[in-house]
C-alpha cells in the first residue's frame, strides 16, 4: 500500500507541476495531463489511506488511547490558537510598509478628501488572476478600505464582461471609483491617479485663476519640459478655472479673478500693465508672481511698492554640485521653511528643488497693518553671484569676498485696505514648477499651496502624494559580469570546494 | 540556572551542535547550497541581460525613451529583475527544502538511533526543538547565499534596504514553512525517499491554492487563498510586512512541530 501511496502523492505533485509550469497571470491550467494525474493521485492516496486505517486499528486499545489522545487534543489546540491569532492579526489590521518611496502610506491630502467625503466610495477593481499590477493595486486600495474611504470589490476581467462594458474597461488592473450617481475609471492606480479621481467626484468648489500673457511668459499649454502643462493639469485638478490675461491689452485684472499667475516674463510688462496689477492687489486682489533670475520681468518696482524686494543676482550654495544639469552651486535644494500658512507640513526632511534662483526679501512694511514674511530661505552657506549668463551655460559661479548668509527665495505679503486685502506670493524662480521640476521633491506643494493661500482656499493647503518613479537606469555590462563573478559565481563556488573537501575528508577519515 | 535545567541544557545544546555538524558536515548540504547559489545567481543574471535589452530597445534612437520619457514605469530593475526572481527562488525553495529536512527524523529511525535519543537525558520536546532550530538556521543561511549577489546589484540600482529586508523576511517565512512540512514528514518515515516525497507534495499543495478554484466555489476559494503560501508571500515581495502573514507562517511553524512532537508519541505506542 505504501507503493500506491506513494505513486498517488507522485501524481498529485506532476499534477501540480503541470499547474505551475502554466502558471501566468490569470493562473495556471491543469490540462487532460494534469487531471489523469489528479483523479489518480487522489484514488490512490484515497484506497491507501482506506487499508491504513485497517491496520491502525491497533491505536485503539486503551493503553494507546491514553497517550495519543492528549497529543492529539495539543495539536488540534496549537491549530485553533494559530487560527485565532492570524484572524485577531486580520482584524486589528496594521502593517508595515518597508517600500523605498512608501507607496502605500497615504499623503496628508489623501486622508483629508477621505474625511471630507460623505461615505465610502464604491470602489471596483477590474483585475486578472496572479498579475502583479493587480497585486499592487490590491493592496493600495485596501490601504483605502483600511480607512473607510473605498468599498473595494474584486472582479474578473475574464468573467465581467457586463461591467467592462459598462464602466468602459479596456485594460487589466483599471479601477471604477463611483460616488453618487457618477464614477471615474482610472487606468494606471496610484495614490495620486485615485485622489484626482475622489476630488473630481467630490467636486471641488471653483475658484478663477487668471494666467499672463503677452510677454513671453511661461505657457501653460507646453508639455514639453520646459513647459508648465503640469502645472495646469495641477491646477484643474485642485479646482481651479483657468483664463488668460493678455496684460498688454487688458486695462483691469478682472473683478471675477480670484488670484492673478505671472511666471517669468521674458520681457518687462508694459507700464499699464502694471499699473493695472497695482490697482488689482491694493483693491485686493491676490497676485503670485514667479521670477527668473536674469530676467527683468518690470515688476520689481510694483513689488517694492509692496515691500519686497527682488535681488537681480543668483543665489549660489557651493555644497550642492552640479545638480540635473545646473551650473555647479546654482540648483539649490531646500528644506529651510518659514512659519508660514503656504508651508503647514512642510519640515526639514521635506526638500523642494529650485533649478537658479534669485533672493526675494520681505523688506518693509508698507503700512502699520500689512503683514509681510519670507517662505523659503536657502542654507545658511549660500552667497550671491551676478555671473547668471555664464552659469546658464553650465559655468560655477565664481565667488569673490562676500561672506556666507541665508536667503530668503520667496516671499508672501498681506495688503489690508479697507474691507478688502490684497495678498502677494513671490517666488525668485519659475522653473521650479516647470513640467520638468514640478513633480520633484515637494515643489508642486510649495506652488500649488502657494495658489490657494493666495486665492484664500488655506483648507485645501495639503502636502500630495508622491510618486517615486522607478530607477529605469540599466546597470553597466562591465559592473554586472563583475558582480556576476566577484559574488554570483565566487560564492558558490567556494561553496563547492568546501563540499567537496568534506566528501574527501569523510572518505579518506 | 537550577541544576535540572543545567542538566537538560548540556545535552541539549550538544544535540544542536550534533545536527548543525551533520547538516554542515554533510557534501549534499554543499550542494544544495551551492545549487542554489548557482541557480540563483544564473537566473538573476539572465533577467538582468533580458531587462538591459528590454531597455535598449526603449533608448535606442527610434524610441528615445530617456529623452522621451516613454520608458513604461514597470521597466525597472525591481519589477523587472528582482521581485521575479524572487518569486522563482520562492519556488524553488519547494525542490531543496525537502532535500534538507528529508534525513532529520528519518535517518534516526532508519538507522534506530531515535529510541536511544528518547531514553536520553532529553524530552521529546527538547529533541523536536534542537532538530527544528538547526535546520530552520540552516535554511536562513541557504537564503543568504541566494540572496547575497541579486541583493548587492539591486542596492546599487537603487531598491532600497528595507524592501529587500521586507522580501529576504518573506523568503525566510516561506522556506521556515516548507522546513517544518518536511521536518514533520520526516518524523513519521524511516525513508528518507518518502520523507521528501511526502513534504514536496504538500509544500506544492500549500504553496498556491489557485489549482483548486475550478473545483471550490468563490467562499472555499477565498479560505483557500489566505492558506496559500504564495499569496502571503507576495505581501512581503510588495516590500509590506502584514503582522498577519508572519503569524500565519509562524502558525504553520508552531502545527507542524506539534504534529512532529506526536509523532514521537506515535512511535512510542506502535
Amino acid at each position: 500500500m505504501r507503493e500506491l501511496a506513494l505513486s498517488g502523492a507522485i501524481a498529485i505533485g506532476f499534477a501540480l507541476v503541470s499547474y505551475y509550469a502554466t502558471r501566468g497571470p490569470s493562473g495556471g491550467e491543469l490540462g487532460w495531463y494534469g487531471w489523469a494525474n489528479l483523479v489518480y493521485g487522489v484514488a490512490a492516496l484515497v484506497i491507501a489511506a482506506a487499508f491504513a486505517s485497517r491496520r491502525a486499528r491497533g491505536f485503539g486499545s486503551p493503553a494507546a488511547r491514553r497517550v495519543l489522545l492528549p497529543r492529539l487534543l495539543w495539536i488540534i489546540a496549537v491549530v485553533v490558537v494559530a487560527v485565532g491569532l492570524e484572524n485577531l492579526a486580520v482584524r486589528f489590521g496594521g502593517r508595515l510598509d518597508w517600500t523605498t518611496d512608501a507607496r502605500f502610506e497615504l499623503s496628508p491630502a489623501t486622508l483629508a478628501a477621505c474625511d471630507a467625503l460623505p461615505g465610502p466610495a464604491r470602489v471596483a477593481h477590474f483585475a486578472e488572476g496572479n498579475d502583479p499590477r493587480s497585486r499592487r493595486t490590491r493592496y493600495l486600495l485596501q490601504t483605502f478600505e483600511g480607512l473607510g474611504c473605498f468599498e473595494v470589490r474584486e472582479r474578473d476581467v475574464d468573467s465581467a464582461h457586463e461591467e467592462l462594458d459598462w464602466y468602459g474597461v479596456t485594460t487589466p488592473d483599471s479601477v471604477v471609483v463611483e460616488l453618487g450617481d457618477y464614477f471615474e475609471l482610472v487606468e494606471r492606480a496610484t495614490e495620486g491617479s485615485l485622489l484626482e479621481a475622489l476630488l473630481r467626484l467630490s467636486g471641488n468648489p471653483e475658484k478663477t485663476l487668471y494666467v499672463a500673457i503677452g510677454e513671453g511668459e511661461g505657457d501653460l499649454r507646453d508639455s514639453g519640459p520646459n513647459g508648465y502643462s503640469g502645472l495646469r493639469e495641477a491646477l484643474a485638478g485642485e479646482g481651479y478655472v483657468l483664463k488668460s490675461l493678455v496684460t498688454l491689452a487688458a486695462r483691469e485684472v478682472p473683478d471675477d479673478a480670484d488670484a492673478l499667475l505671472v511666471i517669468a516674463p521674458q520681457r518687462p510688462l508694459h507700464a499699464d500693465a502694471q499699473a493695472s496689477i497695482q490697482r488689482y492687489v491694493e483693491r485686493g486682489g491676490r497676485l503670485v508672481a514667479l521670477l527668473e533670475p536674469g530676467l527683468d520681468s518690470g515688476l520689481a518696482p510694483l513689488l517694492a511698492e509692496f515691500g519686497i524686494d527682488v535681488s537681480p543676482g543668483l543665489v549660489v550654495d557651493g555644497r550642492f554640485a552640479d545638480l540635473e544639469g545646473t551650473a555647479r552651486g546654482t540648483g539649490l535644494l531646500v528644506s529651510a521653511y518659514a512659519n508660514h500658512a503656504i508651508t503647514q507640513g512642510l519640515k526639514a526632511r521635506h526638500m523642494s528643488f529650485f533649478p537658479g534662483v534669485r533672493s526675494v526679501l520681505a523688506a518693509r512694511k508698507p503700512q502699520p497693518e500689512d503683514r509681510l514674511g519670507p517662505v523659503v530661505f536657502s542654507s545658511r552657506e549660500a552667497w550671491e553671484s551676478t555671473d547668471i549668463e555664464p552659469a546658464r551655460r553650465g559655468i560655477e559661479p565664481r565667488r569673490n569676498d562676500e561672506p556666507l548668509s541665508r536667503f530668503s527665495i520667496a516671499a508672501a505679503g498681506q495688503y489690508p485696505r479697507g474691507s478688502a486685502e490684497g495678498r502677494l506670493v513671490v517666488f525668485g524662480d519659475a522653473e521650479f514648477a516647470s513640467n520638468r521640476w514640478l513633480r520633484a521633491l515637494y515643489n508642486v506643494d510649495l506652488i500649488l499651496n502657494s495658489i490657494h493661500w493666495a486665492a484664500e482656499r488655506e483648507t485645501a493647503i495639503t502636502l500630495r502624494p508622491k510618486v517615486l518613479t522607478p530607477d529605469h537606469a540599466p546597470l553597466p555590462p562591465q559592473t554586472t559580469l563583475q558582480m556576476l563573478y566577484g559574488v554570483g559565481l565566487m560564492v558558490p563556488e567556494f561553496l563547492l570546494i568546501a563540499g567537496a573537501i568534506v566528501w574527501v575528508r569523510r572518505r579518506s577519515g | 540556572m537550577s541544576a535540572r535545567t543545567a542538566g537538560r541544557a548540556r545535552p541539549l545544546r550538544a544535540l544542536f551542535r550534533k545536527e548543525l555538524q551533520v547538516l554542515f558536515g554533510s557534501p549534499v548540504a554543499y550542494m544544495t547550497l551551492t545549487f542554489v547559489g548557482l541557480v540563483t545567481a544564473l537566473l538573476f543574471f539572465d533577467h538582468l541581460r533580458v531587462y538591459n535589452q528590454v531597455l535598449f530597445v526603449y533608448t535606442s534612437n527610434a524610441m528615445r525613451g530617456f529623452e522621451a520619457g516613454t520608458i513604461p514605469d514597470h521597466v525597472n530593475l525591481r519589477d523587472q529583475v528582482f521581485v521575479p526572481l524572487m518569486e522563482t527562488l520562492a519556488i524553488t525553495l519547494i525542490g531543496i527544502v525537502p532535500l534538507v529536512t528529508m534525513r532529520v527524523f528519518a535517518e534516526e529511525r532508519s538507522r534506530g538511533t531515535d529510541e536511544l535519543l528518547l531514553t536520553s537525558r532529553l524530552s521529546p520536546n527538547d529533541i523536536v526543538f534542537a532538530k527544528f532550530t538547526a535546520t530552520y538556521l540552516f535554511v536562513a543561511v541557504l537564503l543568504a547565499v541566494s540572496f547575497v549577489y541579486p541583493a548587492t546589484s539591486v542596492v546599487r540600482a537603487g531598491l532600497g534596504l528595507e524592501h529587500l529586508g521586507a522580501v529576504y523576511l518573506g523568503l525566510l517565512a516561506v522556506a521556515v514553512g516548507i522546513a517544518s512540512i518536511g521536518l514533520a514528514c520526516s518524523a513519521f518515515t524511516g525513508s528518507q525517499l518518502i520523507a521528501a516525497i511526502s513534504a514536496y507534495a504538500i509544500a506544492f499543495v500549500m504553496y498556491d491554492f489557485g489549482w483548486a478554484s475550478p473545483f471550490v466555489g468563490p467562499d472555499l476559494g477565498e479560505v483557500l487563498a489566505r492558506l496559500s503560501f504564495h499569496a502571503r508571500f507576495s505581501t512581503f515581495s510588495e516590500g509590506l510586512v502584514v503582522p498577519a502573514d508572519a503569524i500565519y507562517f509562524l502558525g504553520v511553524a508552531a502545527v507542524c512541530i506539534a504534529i512532529t512532537r506526536g509523532s514521537l508519541d506515535f512511535v512510542r505506542v506502535r
